[in-house]
């Protein structure tokens, strides 16, 4: 199935809860949908880097010993308030397709 | 598509070190690496784990564009080079022809500035634009520029007394105050005729028109008044006798020491109102006003240039976030 959604906002869901690497964050939708919204892994990075051009979420290098070091990505406050704000669109969003659907088809 | 860690790389750097700097090639392929090794780990050590690892990344090709839209300042340097000129250029065409309605040569700069901007937004569109950060420069100095240009000569200048250092809106005031004079000299010059065609020429016609409830106005001298500032008042000082024939006595007693008879008439360098006609009021208000009053249309200047600039970054600006909206698929 086609299913189109809003990258960022996924993004910074995750990233609410606690910080992560891009792989993380990746491997956190899936799960978090139950396998339904896979991210194009390489689409995630573009993703991040302009939320953090943007100041949404803030980015370190963090060494590991004997390890590659590993990008990690957490939300800044002014990302906390856009994920409020797209969440209530969400919300009411949902709220008004599924009276419809309730409408129309008697059941949902 | 590349199937080791190594070579899907090795590919990534290729596309992106032509667009990107070095340290965000770097950047990011030290996160890519971070990521592919953590998903190949994942899906089992070896090649067969590198390859589904890589697969799920996605193809280089369109990741690097991504990639370079995300990162470049290139794109968006362009995007708002290009929106700037869009911008700009119709702003230039109004001021244009609010300033030169007559002037074809202004018109075929500005056309060639339309097709100049049609082949940079062209550009700037396309995937993978060939335009560099200069030539976007180049094209935000061609939208700001110009327009620029035109709000200088806007303030500066106003065709109704030629192009000099005369600002606009001082020049408001100055042609309203020479329409004043002209006004005040043209009522005048209308009681002199009156009087010399009632007076002079004996005429019945106007003999009427120099009559009022006290009796007959003749014309004496003109008292012009300088202002403070620039410009100044005319009058006429007059003077009313009973009779007709008193009136004529003292007009032709005035001509012989020459006040408002005719220009032949008059004696030494007396001033008549065809000597205040003849005078280059506007010529004179212009010299004047482009000594003290620049600093104001250099204020008015600057002040149109900031309104005008801010509105061509930040109508770009506004634009890309309002267009800035990522689909994800499965």
């Amino acid at each position: 199935m086609a299913f189109k959604s809003d990258l960022d906002t996924m993004i910074l869901a995750v990233l609410r809860t606690e910080s992560m690497h891009g792989y993380e964050i990746a491997k956190a939708i899936k799960q978090r949908s139950a396998e339904v919204l896979k991210v194009g892994e390489g689409q995630l990075y573009p993703a991040l880097h302009i939320l953090e051009r943007d100041g949404l979420v803030k980015a370190e290098w963090e060494q590991q010993l004997g390890k590659p070091a590993k990008k990690i990505y957490s939300i800044t406050e002014a990302g906390a308030k856009k994920l409020a704000k797209q969440k209530k669109e969400w919300d009411s969003f949902v709220a008004g397709v599924g009276a419809i659907l309730n409408l129309e088809g008697g059941h949902v | 598509m590349s199937n080791s860690i190594e070579e899907y790389l090795a590919e990534l750097r290729k596309r992106l070190s032509k667009r990107l700097s070095q340290s965000e090639v770097e950047d990011h392929l030290a996160e890519t690496r971070q990521h592919l090794e953590c998903a190949s780990a994942e899906n089992g050590e070896g090649p067969e784990g590198e390859k589904k690892a890589t697969q799920a990344f996605g193809d280089p090709q369109k990741l690097s564009t991504q990639i370079i839209d995300a990162h470049s300042p290139r794109r968006p340097w362009s995007a708002a080079g290009a929106i700037a000129c869009l911008v700009g250029v119709p702003l230039s065409l109004l001021l244009v022809a609010f300033l030169f309605q007559k002037s074809y040569g202004m018109w075929t700069v500005s056309a060639s500035f339309i097709i100049l901007t049609v082949l940079f937004v062209c550009f700037s569109v396309r995937n993978g634009s060939p335009l560099s950060k200069q030539i976007a420069v180049a094209g935000l100095a061609v939208g700001f520029l110009f327009p620029m240009l035109e709000c200088f000569m806007f303030v500066t200048t106003m065709p109704e007394v030629g192009h000099g250092l005369v600002p606009r809106f001082e020049a408001k005031s100055y042609i309203a105050a020479f329409n004043k004079e002209s006004a005040q000299l043209a009522s005048i010059k209308k009681l002199v005729s009156n009087a010399r065609q009632a007076y002079g020429a004996d005429s019945k016609v106007f003999r009427s028109k120099v009559q009022t409830a006290t009796g007959y106005v003749v014309p004496v001298r003109l008292i012009t008044t300088y202002l403070r500032g620039y410009g100044a008042n005319y009058s006429v000082e007059t003077r009313t006798l009973a009779t007709f024939d008193d009136a004529k006595i003292f007009w032709e007693e005035s001509a012989r020491w020459g006040a408002f008879s005719t220009v032949d008439d008059r004696a030494g360098d007396a001033s008549t109102i065809e000597d205040e006609l003849q005078k280059p009021i506007l010529s004179e208000y212009r010299v004047f006003l482009s000594d003290y009053q620049s600093w104001q249309a250099l204020a008015v200047y600057i002040l149109l240039m900031v309104v005008l600039n801010y509105l061509c970054v930040s109508i770009p600006i506004w634009f890309r976030r309002a267009m800035r909206r990522r689909p994800i698929s499965t």
